[in-house]
């Protein structure tokens, strides 16, 4: 990598380029698959790429590079200028942080025998929970390391680096001509005990054969903490100033977007994070930020204060996030549900892609659950959907979870508990047997 | 091409030992540009050489992948032993043939830069002017170059160009606190003088009065409904609703609701659906698939009645078929496995208008915005915009974005009319083996009873 960072400088500058800032993702990983007592698929991946910025007679050019030939180099360049002038804004020059390396060089995953192991043992506790589990499907684990490394070509370097995986099972439960689907995936810093979560999804799609219609209406509702997680990273671009100052969020500070008990960080040191980061992606240190409390929008995220993130090596640095967390409160689920009595427990969403919008606060999506009746779970209920306003479902929490659910994404990593809200719209098919 | 010849037939034998019964090296150079821009000017580029190698051996019905970005032989050397297992294989390899080639070959285009910037500006400017109530419009265009190269022990040398060019506008209003928002992305299989022919004002109008339409209109109704979704990329309805649950990932393991149902009547007998990769100039088509098979043209169902799945080479192996010409993948860092490519229901007899007059009550959908389904279930779910309520066989008012879902299996035998006006929308499609390009298309078509997700 040095030797390609000091080749491509010296050539940048014999062809009057100006300051050049790279950063460099180094990617390791290792997918493992298991399917009937066996290893059915193996997957290495090795990923070496740079994004790379130049200074060119003042304005920025960037690139992105996953071939490091210096045959290569001349068209790097003309892209880099076309870029330049095509933008037409300031090249933004960067003082790296001075941060001692992370400690480990190269990535330590699990011998292949142990993890082939773990995953085959959590089949087959899937296969044993309940005589009506079909099958086990995706039974998967991947393992990753990501080093970013950054440079600005005068020999400074600063380097963090993630190490992680995810778990992914699904299980396919039948009873007569019903069948049913539950998929899972836990994402980790050290592998958890399989089996566990194994069970888990297992018991989720036995639960999901005893079903009961719903009709449409305006119900109380528990909403897992997975389905608040991914509420929220929908809506959270609604929280980028860029957003706001180009008229495509409503969002302003001291407005009220919940009820007291909601706070939000953003926390790029959070203990257990999944992607703690020291630097953001143009080299600025982070820091953690209180984007409400009090139920009150205190703050939203900027780039230049170290929240400009890659979203793919290719993308340029825009506004993005680490780890975010909504605080948990002190009611388990089970509290939760006993304090709503009658409604819905929300525990799986699909198409938040497409059905949430950031700009407006809407969703509309499909979604699946249980009845909740006498505070208890009873008879699940699917081909639901779920819609409203996300900013006003926060104003009608009547309790928040201390339970944390997780969700991992390709941006950053979001921690929130389930929540009890007061109101929720539904539509189901009024009176017909699923 | 990345890789020699040479360098490709000796990763070939490395990977190819042992219990292998199958090796294949895909090579990948994409050259990329993507720019974004808002009224405050451009917004951001991205542009570079996405350009990598995998490696795949199958054996049996297990399947070992590697892929390392950048050409270097050591590391894919490294890699293809890490996929071999012990010992030679039961069958010799055979040499690599000539090579088949796909595509057109091209050169990299002059001004490509100014071309992107200039479709992109247009559009913003257009945008902004339809109407005051617009706040913001960001016009994204994506210009792809790309040439594959697959190889594999059976001999086959083969390699694809693909130019694809697409711009995507989003258009956002506000009124009384409120923002909205409308889209429209047109694409094609082509180089930048695709937006020389394309409309990108009449586009960018088209979002601009999404947005405001949507932003004074009232919430939608919620509950089951006969449906007109109009003609073009309302297609993706069927892409969602059974698309997906003809691909093999989901028929080989018997996780679709259409498994072992070749033959039998699964839709009405209005409905023919079609997949094909040979529509000359759509956003979904391709010369080869990424395992070297040639793009054909599939009908899935035909007045009603399943014809056949598609299939990748691993997936047809697993349920006793050949290749469709069906194995895609985002690129190098990807498996193939069956997907689509232009997949649309057949024109039918009505007219739009004879549609709509036939309709008491009911919701129109006019444009969609994305969806996803549960292969094992059927169950589907996709946003729609560009809503209004249909009243005494007229479009009535209209009423804000909502989700619509149902199930595979029934929204096929619910389809009661079809348009005689197929046209073709282009999008994206997310799965295992990655972000694709698709096109999605239909005639106006309507079907009962599908629930609608509404506020009120």
């Amino acid at each position: 990598m040095k030797k390609f960072i000091d080749s491509f400088s010296a050539a940048a500058r014999e062809a009057g380029l100006g300051e050049l800032i790279f950063y460099i993702l180094e990617t390791h990983s290792r997918l493992t698959g298991v399917s009937e007592g066996k290893r059915d698929f193996l997957q290495y991946g090795s990923q070496k790429a740079a994004y790379i910025r130049a200074n060119v007679n003042g304005l920025e050019g960037s690139i992105f590079v996953e071939d490091w030939r210096p045959s290569l180099f001349e068209e790097h360049f003309r892209s880099l200028r076309e870029t330049a002038a095509a933008m037409n804004k300031p090249f933004k020059a960067c003082t790296l942080p001075e941060l001692s390396d992370p400690a480990a060089e190269k990535p330590e995953f699990l011998p292949l025998e142990e993890v082939t192991e773990r995953l085959t043992a959590a089949e087959q506790a899937l296969l044993s929970y309940d005589e009506r589990i079909l099958r086990a499907e995706h039974c998967m684990l991947r393992e990753y390391c990501r080093t970013v490394t950054m440079a600005d070509g005068s020999g400074r370097t600063v380097k963090d680096r993630l190490t992680g995986g995810s778990f992914m099972i699904s299980a396919v439960a039948k009873q007569g001509s019903l069948a049913r689907s539950e998929e899972r995936s836990y994402a980790f810093l050290q592998c958890p005990e399989l089996t566990e979560l194994a069970i888990r999804t297992a018991a989720g799609a036995v639960g999901k054969l005893e079903t009961a219609p719903c009709p449409s209406a305006v119900v109380p509702a528990v909403l897992d903490s997975r389905v608040v997680c991914e509420l929220l990273d929908a809506f959270l671009p609604a929280f980028y100033q860029k957003n706001a100052e180009e008229r495509m969020s409503t969002l302003i500070p001291g407005m009220t977007v919940g009820v007291p008990a909601i706070r939000i960080l953003e926390d790029p040191t959070l203990p257990g994070g999944l992607n703690c980061r020291r630097f953001d992606d143009e080299g600025v240190p982070t820091t953690c930020k209180e984007l409400v409390s009090g139920g009150v929008l205190r703050s939203m995220l900027h780039m230049d204060t170290g929240n400009a993130f890659k979203s793919d090596i290719t993308a340029d640095p825009s506004t993005g996030y680490s780890n975010i967390l909504m605080c948990p409160g002190e009611k388990t689920r089970e509290e939760l549900l006993l304090a709503m009595g009658e409604g819905l427990l929300i525990t799986g969403v699909s198409g938040v892609f497409a059905g949430a919008h950031f700009s407006s606060g809407a969703f509309s999506l499909i979604a699946q659950g249980y009845r909740i009746r006498e505070g208890q779970r009873r008879e699940s209920v699917s081909q639901i959907t779920i819609s409203g306003n996300f900013f006003e479902l926060l104003t009608k929490v009547e309790a928040l979870g201390c339970d944390l659910g997780r969700y991992l994404n390709p941006a950053g990593c979001l921690e929130a508990p389930s929540l009890y809200v007061r109101a929720l719209s539904v539509s189901g098919k009024d009176g017909i047997e699923q | 091409m990345i890789l020699s010849t040479a360098t490709i037939d000796r990763i070939l034998d490395a990977a190819y030992a042992g219990d292998a019964d199958f090796a294949e090296v895909f090579c990948e150079e994409d050259r990329q540009l993507v720019l974004r821009a808002k009224v405050s000017g451009t917004d951001g580029i991205s542009a570079g050489l996405v350009s990598g190698v995998g490696i795949r051996v199958l054996s049996g019905d297990t399947c070992r992948y590697a892929y390392a970005d950048g050409g270097n032989e050591e590391t894919l050397l490294k890699l293809a032993r890490q996929l071999a297992s012990p010992g030679a294989p039961a069958v010799p390899r055979r040499p690599l043939g000539t090579p088949v080639s796909y595509g057109v070959q091209y050169l990299p285009e002059p001004d490509r830069m100014k071309a992107a910037l200039t479709g992109a500006r247009r559009a913003v400017d257009a945008g902004m002017a339809f109407s005051g109530e617009v706040t913001q419009v960001v016009a994204r265009l994506v210009n792809s170059e790309r040439q594959i190269l697959v190889a594999n022990t059976e001999g086959l040398l083969a390699e694809d160009c693909r130019r694809k060019t697409r711009l995507q506008i989003s258009a956002y209003a506000g009124f009384g606190g409120q923002l909205q928002y409308g889209y429209s992305g047109p694409g094609a299989m082509g180089g930048l003088d695709y937006l020389d022919g394309l409309d990108i004002e009449a586009h960018a109008r088209h979002a601009a009065e999404a947005a405001v339409t949507a932003v004074h209109a009232g919430p939608c109704p919620g509950g089951t409904m006969t449906v007109v979704v109009g003609n073009g990329f309302g297609g993706l309805m069927f892409h969602e609703a059974c698309g997906h649950s003809l691909e093999a990932s989901s028929v080989a393991k018997g996780n679709s609701e259409f498994s072992g149902k070749l033959g039998q009547q699964v839709a009405s007998p209005l409905v023919t659906l079609i997949d094909d990769g040979t529509v000359p100039g759509q956003w979904g088509s391709m010369g080869m698939d990424d395992e070297g098979t040639p793009a054909q043209r599939n009908v899935l169902i035909e007045k009603g009645i399943l014809k056949c799945y598609m299939a990748d080479r691993f997936g047809g192996r697993l349920m006793g078929a050949a290749s469709t010409g069906s194995g895609r993948r985002q690129n190098y860092r990807f498996p193939p496995e069956a997907r689509m490519t232009n997949t649309f229901i057949a024109a039918g007899e009505s007219t739009p208008e004879e549609i709509i007059a036939a309709t008491e009550r009911g919701l129109y959908v006019g444009n969609i915005f994305g969806g996803s389904v549960n292969p094992l279930t059927g169950d589907f779910n996709f946003n729609v915009l560009e809503c209004r309520l249909i009243e005494n066989g007229r479009l009535g008012a209209p009423v804000r974005g909502t989700t619509l879902i149902g199930s595979g299996g029934e929204i096929l035998s619910q389809v009661d009319m079809v348009g005689n006006d197929l046209s073709l929308g282009q999008g994206y499609c997310y799965n295992n083996s990655g972000a694709l390009f698709i096109g999605a298309g239909q005639p106006t078509v309507r079907v009962n009873n599908i629930l609608v997700g509404g506020e009120r």
